[in-house]
């Protein structure tokens, strides 16, 4: 098992009435409610935090993109990637992931992952979201029936800029280039692995497994939405006559760990409450535009992990029980997490896990207690599933130390 | 009642349905995004004086939207194509609201075969103090209340009822999904395609018809059209009241009459 550490960087100040007095936390949330100084504080406390936990021995730190949202204040991941590549050593730097549709040209993507892959000495891993309503459609404008088209052609012309040596033209139907050649390459040949963060169409898994990527599972809601995503896309491999590695598969989970559980539910139960009240008030019509999923997945009754009844679920005012009881957190003592994270990752069949310990409100000293208490207490035996029965062939292959730049005694020769 | 048609326009890649009824001059419309259920009774009305043709666009009836991509002059041509392929020569062409957009893109770009233009409602200008509704970000609720003078009539409560059975009730989400997602191709994110560069092109006899009560397409947009359509000499603006967006419905015999006198003149 690969055990990594994923930042949504949640604003930690929304006001008592986000979720009675503002229509949703995405999209169009009043700007007033930002204050810049903080801004730059919470920057880099988040940066601090996933620095520690590459000292904590993650094996990987995720990074992901989002617009106009006050829980995901990444509009760039690039940049937090870049930052935390050059402060840590060992963790893969797992960017989950760019929404390739949106770049014009997607040529820029290539390019900067590259740059990451180059100055991390290999360790970034490419994650290629085909993108969210509310960012693509409703925050970027982008039409939603066209969205996966130009996914499917930004994927094939980075495929390209990645893997052909000579300059060649990209003739695409959205993107056209007379001379694309990516001068500087990847670190990592052929280039660095494509993960797939996805919210449950079908056309997804299918495109995934026939690339052999890894697709992540990414929701708030836990064990009952992967084991819906999770059956889902194995039935595929099945059907295909695919291995099950489990390497193939990675999940978002959300864990807070404490010294035992009634101490867990003291300390984390506010910032629970915090994320589910105002960090996922996504108003409904912002979930899901018509078009964004293709008609197989709404005559599936799939919806994604913000849209429709995810969307009303989570604004019940549930409470601490709630969230534990229906596995939305995993939550408790050592002991309580590991037991259940581990039955919950082999039921699934999840390879790459990653790990949420920074929820909503979470300040940066429980954080830190959250990490490291996993990493002592619950990582060791985690990591161990699966290591005897199935190879990860989709994680990083990073330069070997002693031939890696050390930052502030760098020098090529 | 009338009967679907099909024909097959570009090797196929568009299977187009469509109602044909009617004698007299040829009279072509195109349906909104609420789409085309049926041959209406205005329609049918209209049959008693023109040749009607009421093509069913892609995704509402008819298949091919995926070659549309998210290209206008795609759609230009789909509508042309289907003239030809019917044979229809300078026809009054009448859209209603995405239709509207349509039918005013087809006249701009071939101004000298359309005889008269009808607009209703016609979407495809942004306004930025008058900004259309943005019906992709809208409850059913709130789209009613901005659709229809009275929220509260037979017709609103009609437009609200989804089929009761599971499987029924799927297959009009997915209906639904569709067809917005192939009006959000010309419409997203805010109904700007580039019209107003193209309506001087314009030459035909135009009338603008607006429900006062509009709140999908304000009313104050028929004056946008106006100022822009600089190569029709005189356009015809026409409020009728007591409708909203869904004139066709609330108000049909003011529809026609404005309709059937203005083809008259």
């Amino acid at each position: 098992m690969k055990v990594n550490w994923f930042h949504l960087m949640p604003y930690r100040f929304l006001p008592e009435n986000l979720e009675t007095d503002h229509h949703s936390v995405w999209v169009d949330i009043p700007t007033n409610l930002y204050d810049s100084t903080r801004g730059h504080h919470l920057y880099n406390e988040f940066l601090d935090e996933l620095e520690f936990a590459d000292k904590m021995g993650f094996d990987g730190v995720c990074v992901n993109e989002h617009h106009a949202n006050a829980y995901g204040m990444m509009p760039s991941p690039n940049l937090m990637a870049a930052a935390v590549a050059r402060r840590t050593t060992n963790a893969n730097l797992i960017v989950l992931g760019n929404s390739i549709a949106m770049y014009n040209p997607p040529l820029r993507v290539a390019e900067e992952f590259a740059m990451l892959d180059l100055i991390s000495g290999g360790r970034l891993v490419a994650g290629f979201p085909v993108g969210s309503s509310p960012d693509d459609n409703f925050a970027y404008g982008f039409v939603p029936a066209t969205l996966r088209e130009r996914y499917y052609e930004a994927h094939d012309f980075i495929k390209q800029a990645w893997t052909r040596e000579e300059p060649f033209v990209f003739n695409g139907r959205y993107n056209k280039v007379r001379y694309a050649n990516m001068f500087i390459r990847p670190l990592q040949k052929p280039h660095p692995p494509i993960w797939i963060p996805g919210g449950g169409s079908i056309e997804t898994w299918d495109w995934t497994l026939d690339h052999d990527y890894v697709y992540c599972a990414l929701s708030y809601l836990g064990y009952e939405y992967g084991k819906r995503v999770g059956t889902g896309y194995w039935n595929r491999a099945v059907a295909k006559g695919m291995d099950l590695n489990p390497y193939r598969f990675g999940y978002l989970q959300l864990i807070c760990v404490s010294e035992s559980d009634e101490q867990a539910e003291k300390d984390y139960a506010e910032h629970l409450e915090y994320f589910y009240n105002k960090c996922v008030h996504i108003a409904e019509e912002f979930a899901d535009a018509p078009g964004y999923r293709t008609e197989a997945t709404v005559r599936a009754g799939l919806r994604g992990a913000v849209g429709g009844n995810a969307a009303t679920l989570f604004r019940k005012g549930l409470k601490w029980k709630d969230f534990v009881d229906r596995g939305y957190v995993v939550a408790g003592s050592p002991a309580t997490v590991r037991d259940k994270l581990s039955w919950i990752l082999k039921d699934l069949k999840v390879g790459q896990l990653m790990a949420l310990q920074q929820i909503g409100s979470m300040p940066k000293h429980l954080v830190l207690k959250n990490t490291e208490l996993f990493a002592k207490e619950v990582m060791p035996s985690i990591k161990k599933i699966w290591t005897e029965e199935w190879e990860d062939k989709w994680s990083p292959r990073p330069l070997p130390l002693q031939q890696r730049a050390v930052p502030g005694q760098a020098e090529a020769r | 009642m009338s009967e679907l048609k099909t024909t097959t326009l570009r090797s196929g890649d568009f299977t187009v349905k469509y109602y044909q009824e009617g004698r007299g001059e040829p009279l072509v419309f195109l349906h909104s995004a609420g789409g085309l259920p049926t041959f209406t009774p205005e329609l049918k009305e209209l049959s008693k004086r023109f040749a009607v043709t009421a093509p069913l666009l892609p995704a509402f009836g008819s298949t091919g939207e995926e070659h549309l991509h998210e290209d206008v002059q795609k759609l230009v041509f789909w509508g042309w194509d289907l003239l030809d392929a019917l044979k229809i020569d300078r026809p009054i062409l009448v859209g209603h609201s995405f239709g509207g957009m349509m039918a005013a893109e087809m006249a701009a770009t071939e101004p000298g075969r359309v005889k008269k233009l009808v607009l209703v409602a016609p979407a495809g200008l942004y306004l930025e103090a008058h900004p259309m509704l943005d019906i992709f970000a809208c409850s059913p609720a709130k789209l009613v209340r901005a659709a229809f003078h009275d929220p509260q009539s037979e017709a609103a409560k009609a437009f609200m009822t989804t089929p009761a059975d599971p499987e029924g009730a799927t297959e009009a989400i997915v209906a639904r999904a569709r067809a917005l997602a192939m009006a959000g191709r010309f419409l997203w994110p805010n109904g700007d395609r580039g019209l107003n560069e193209r309506l001087y092109r314009i030459k035909a006899p135009t009338m603008l018809l607006w429900g006062e009560s509009d709140g999908i397409v304000p009313p104050v947009h028929a004056e946008a059209f106006k100022r822009l359509m600089t190569g029709v000499p005189s356009v015809n603006t026409h409020k009728i009241a007591e409708a909203g967006h869904v004139v066709f419905a609330e108000q049909p015999k003011a529809v026609l009459k404005a309709i059937t006198d203005f083809c008259a003149a």
